[in-house]
């Protein structure tokens, strides 16, 4: 199937009502956090998630009372960035920190991103055959955008000390998850499938969707990371149209995070 | 939190993430295979009750690595 076989079916303005009506879902559930705390929001979120895989599984079936409005593109727009949300809403009693939150969340991430470019690949990223000078500039940009945050953080609050092979392990997932797997998921299928229903502002609306996922980790600094971060690897995406550059850079950015500013400037 | 109703809570995320990623599965069985939708939905949520299981050890197991 592709991802929008039934817009012309139901008529074109049904996919984005549906879509509107599932982010309205997703944005109450915030504001029921907001007003009740994070145990209202899990409940919203929880019930959205519900409501919307059930009616997923009835597009799937073909049966039930949705069997015929359009699911797919809804379910992977709002549906991903709720569920990353609802994760760490549910996982976590407290506040977690980057490592931990990347392995909580880079496995459901990994799941999705997987199960979504096998089943739909318009949504996959455009290749691009070679390396060329607009790659290697973007990937250059992570270093010194690093330096901006190094001396925000203490390498003990992003990578806790276990070990120097733990901690090399640690880097590693933080790496996987947050530089390819994010990238690939939010910039590589998410956008694309917002960017049916809200066209140039999918950037925005991707980053903005990608950020609750990231409320409860601490270093509190790392929720302004990932904002950055997140918007200017989202508008690059848009404006070359390729992906491996913004995941370049976002390697080169958290190894100079991690590894080479703490160094250079001597921070703890 | 009372545990009974963290007992709830516990029970929402299973059965949302369950169905979440089920239901993912049987959209990648859709673009993959043949099956009848029926088969694809409990193949889908079979393999996410599996996953299940190895993401509840692995967040269970964290702070003992740790």
């Amino acid at each position: 199937m592709t991802l929008y076989s039934t817009v012309g079916a139901s008529g074109a303005s049904t996919p984005l009502r549906i879509f509107v009506a599932y982010a309205a879902g997703a944005a109450a559930a915030e504001v029921a956090g907001l007003a009740g705390g994070a145990f209202a929001a899990t409940i919203g979120y929880g019930a959205l998630l519900l409501v919307l895989a059930a009616h997923a599984a009835m597009s799937v079936v073909k049966t039930g009372p949705l069997a015929t409005v359009p699911a797919a593109a809804p379910f992977i727009a709002v549906g991903v960035p709720a569920m990353l949300r609802f994760s760490t809403l549910t996982l976590e009693g407290s506040p977690s920190a980057v490592v931990r939150h990347y392995g909580v969340v880079g496995i459901p991430a990994f799941l999705a991103l997987t199960t979504a470019w096998v089943s739909f690949p318009e949504l996959r990223p455009r290749r691009v055959p070679q390396v060329d000078r607009t790659t290697v500039f973007i990937a250059a940009w992570g270093l010194p955008v690093g330096l901006l945050f190094a001396p925000a953080f203490t390498r003990a609050s992003l990578v806790p000390e276990h070990g120097r092979w733990r901690s090399v392990v640690l880097v590693v997932v933080i790496l996987v998850a947050a530089a390819i797997i994010e990238e690939l998921l939010f910039r590589g299928v998410v956008q694309t499938s917002l960017r049916e229903f809200v066209g140039p502002y999918a950037p925005l609306v991707g980053t903005a969707a990608l950020i609750p996922a990231y409320l409860n980790v601490r270093p509190v600094g790392f929720v302004f990371v990932a904002l950055f971060t997140g918007c200017a690897t989202a508008l690059a995406v848009e404006l070359v149209g390729a992906i491996r550059g913004v995941i370049l850079a976002r390697i080169v950015f958290l190894v100079g995070l991690v590894v080479f500013w703490p160094r250079v400037l001597g921070l703890p | 939190m009372h545990s009974e109703t963290s007992n709830v809570l516990v029970g929402l995320g299973i059965a949302s993430t369950t169905l979440f990623f089920g239901v993912l599965v049987a959209y990648a069985l859709e673009a993959r295979t043949n099956l009848p939708p029926t088969v694809r939905l409990a193949a889908g949520l079979a393999a996410a009750v599996a996953l299940a299981a190895v993401g509840y050890w692995f967040v269970l197991g964290y702070d003992a690595v740790a």
